[in-house]
């Protein structure tokens, strides 16, 4: 991300809230680059609890801009390790592990580090492994068809196998233990939006209008079960 | 040599150029008077129109899937390198998924809608629209029709050309017969609208494909070509039938998957003929000939065998021994033997590698390291190229079959094969077919974005 994006950022950021989330550098992508600290919410905006996520499927959000989605994934199991991964820029960083009472809630951009595939309305070819991937030979993995990437959610979604050169993006969660409430404050791990918004510009304004796609998430993010954000979930 | 002795090596290359500068411009300039030469040779001793280096130049020739790349992920690697893209092409149009087209499956924008100035634009090189003349490679000179270019390291990845010979075409009138009226459509993307036109407006009969033998570009189009076509004949009620005259023994990769779409979906459509080697076409009889038989045709796409493109022939890059005419250059580190500043990548290399687009983007990748670490004085470990691959064998509905290769080294054999990790999805279903849309558009956006 270069500086004058940055900027761009901190503006937008700026102009849709009091709060100036843009105090730290991001020219080093692998930090965290923090966002509007927001609260997920189910389609009703009703705060989503920790404790009754599923296991048995993965939810979307967007965040922190309006069109960029991320995986939320409850691995049924803790995921505590503080993994020291390295994304594609061969920044080192350290991922922070699952939230909620088991430390089991994870989240990462669903922007597949590779390529970009990420999941639209109507298919993606990015998706959770509930069952075993074809690719990986075993569940709970998240596989990219485009060009079979396997990422690891439990470690950070670092690179099993495929092509991708560095992790998926890693979103910083907040476990409020007192309300079972979780909240995304930032996105680290190499951040990728930059490529992400010159491959789709033109896609992005045609969905959402022109200017969109850029728009900051504040205050909540509304939180879906993935089956019911896209049509057709590929797997592999 | 003794009488030449006042010419030195590089005043020798300097000529070389000048003449293939001629050469290119359609005269044969060698009997002429220097004046008239550079007369005639457009763009030689004149510096291209380019802003000054700001850093070691790097001039990569050829917008494919290796050039393009090599050019962002040299950038990249190396920040410092000033990369000049020179490419003749002044629009881009993609060959690989041009078979999708045919059934329409997509439009000509999914192939089109890429723009080589964004591609420039975004990842911080220059883009110049620009034919190669001549190379000077002790001097580090590349002459292009509008100019000459300095460069301190240079990719040449201009990819294939035909070679007609090797299918028993061996006078220029039938070549170019072919080359206009059945086209094989693994080059000009004006082939692909050519053999577009050719489906769409069949009124019924022998639909005659070829598949060359040697490693041609991109083994499992054909097959996937036919699918295409018999599934529009099929969809379209067209009396028309596709024979597969196939010069190999049987389907060269993921023949499972085709073997099962040509049987079962296509009984009344394809006809598959291996072993059928063509010894020579009769362009006006519109006839094909094996060693046994003659085959008549209403229409057709004729794939004679590839050779890596005629430039690095040309420029004096090729391995006499090599029998697609490819490239002189480390299996490894892509650079000319010799030549530690030309490297030569993507369908030129001589590597057994498949000449595909998922091979060159990975290929690219790597190469952009080697050179980066290069201008660093470094070296790093090689890295096998990757081929993941998706053939559409239904258009419908979609459903496609897919390979996922790599490659490895053996020293005892001195040769590449497939490494063990390569895996084959030969089942056809909608997934693998929604895949193969979304497989490309993966590698555009990585190209262009």
């Amino acid at each position: 991300m270069d500086r004058r994006s940055f900027i761009k950022i901190c503006s937008a950021a700026a102009a849709t809230s009091s709060v100036a989330p843009c105090l730290i550098r991001q020219t080093q992508a692998a930090e965290l680059a923090t966002f509007e600290r927001v609260k997920l919410v189910d389609a009703q905006g009703l705060p989503i609890k920790a404790s009754k996520l599923s296991s048995s499927s993965a939810y979307l959000f967007n965040y922190p801009y309006a069109s960029t989605p991320n995986f939320l994934i409850n691995l049924g199991k803790p995921a505590d390790h503080a993994d020291q991964l390295t994304d594609a820029n061969g920044n080192a960083y350290a991922w922070r592990g699952g939230v909620g009472a088991d430390k089991s809630i994870v989240a990462y951009s669903a922007i597949c580090a590779h390529q970009l595939s990420y999941p639209s309305k109507d298919v993606s070819l990015i998706t959770y492994n509930t069952g075993k991937s074809q690719m990986a030979g075993r569940a709970g993995v998240i596989t990219c068809c485009s060009h079979n990437s396997v990422y690891d959610p439990a470690h950070g979604a670092k690179v099993l196998s495929g092509p991708a050169a560095g992790p998926l993006s890693a979103v910083a969660l907040e476990y409020d233990a007192a309300s079972d409430e979780i909240y995304a404050t930032g996105v680290y791990g190499g951040l990728l939006f930059d490529d992400f918004f010159k491959a789709y510009k033109s896609q992005l304004n045609a969905e959402l209008g022109a200017g969109k796609a850029k728009e900051i998430v504040t205050a909540t993010a509304q939180v879906v079960p993935f089956g019911d954000y896209t049509k057709t979930a590929i797997q592999c | 040599m003794d009488q030449n002795s006042k010419l030195n090596r590089r005043d020798f290359f300097k000529l070389g150029g000048a003449a293939a500068a001629t050469l290119a411009a359609g005269t044969s300039g060698l009997g002429l008077t220097a004046a008239h030469a550079a007369t005639l040779s457009v763009g030689t001793n004149i510096k291209a129109p380019l802003p000054k280096a700001k850093g070691p130049r790097l001039v990569v020739v050829g917008a494919g899937t290796s050039g393009l790349t090599i050019a962002k992920y040299a950038k990249k690697a190396y920040p410092k390198f000033d990369v000049v893209m020179v490419e003749k092409r002044d629009m881009y149009s993609s060959c690989f998924s041009s078979n999708l087209w045919y059934a329409d499956l997509i439009n000509l924008e999914f192939l089109a809608n890429h723009s080589f100035l964004d591609a420039a634009r975004n990842n911080n090189y220059t883009f110049f629209n620009a034919t190669c003349t001549g190379l000077d490679r002790a001097g580090r000179k590349l002459m292009t029709n509008f100019g000459e270019i300095d460069y301190d390291y240079l990719v040449l990845a201009p990819g294939i050309d035909y070679d007609y010979a090797k299918i028993g075409v061996n006078d220029i009138e039938s070549e170019t017969k072919l080359r206009t009226d059945y086209p094989a459509g693994w080059t000009m993307p004006t082939e692909h609208v050519t053999i577009r036109d050719k489906i769409h407006g069949f009124d019924g009969g022998l639909f005659i494909q070829t598949v060359p033998g040697g490693n041609y570009r991109c083994l499992p189009a054909p097959y996937e070509r036919a699918c295409m076509i018999a599934s529009y004949f099929k969809k379209n009620k067209i009396k028309g039938k596709v024979l597969v005259l196939d010069a190999n023994p049987d389907i060269t990769i993921k023949a499972k998957g085709f073997h099962a779409a040509f049987d079962e979906l296509y009984k009344d459509y394809i006809e598959y003929k291996p072993s059928s080697e063509i010894k020579g076409v009769d362009v006006a009889g519109r006839t094909i000939k094996t060693e046994f038989d003659n085959y008549k045709f209403d229409d057709a796409a004729i794939y004679p065998n590839v050779r890596a493109a005629r430039i690095i022939e040309t420029f004096g890059l090729m391995d006499p021994k090599s029998n697609q005419k490819e490239a002189n250059i480390d299996g490894f580190k892509y650079n000319v033997i010799g030549d530690e500043r030309v490297y030569v990548t993507g369908d030129s290399r001589p590597m057994p590698f498949s000449k595909s687009a998922n091979t060159s983007n990975t290929e690219g990748k790597y190469v952009a390291k080697v050179l980066a670490a290069h201008a660093q004085g470094k070296t790093i470990p090689w890295e096998s190229p990757r081929t993941v691959c998706y053939s559409m064998v239904n258009a419908d509905p979609m459903e496609g079959i897919s390979v996922d290769a790599g490659y490895t080294y053996s020293k005892e054999k001195q040769a590449f094969s497939f490494s063990s990790d390569t895996k084959m999805f030969e089942n056809r279903d909608a997934a693998k077919g929604r895949a193969t849309l979304e497989w490309a558009q993966g590698i555009y956006r990585d190209l262009f974005a």
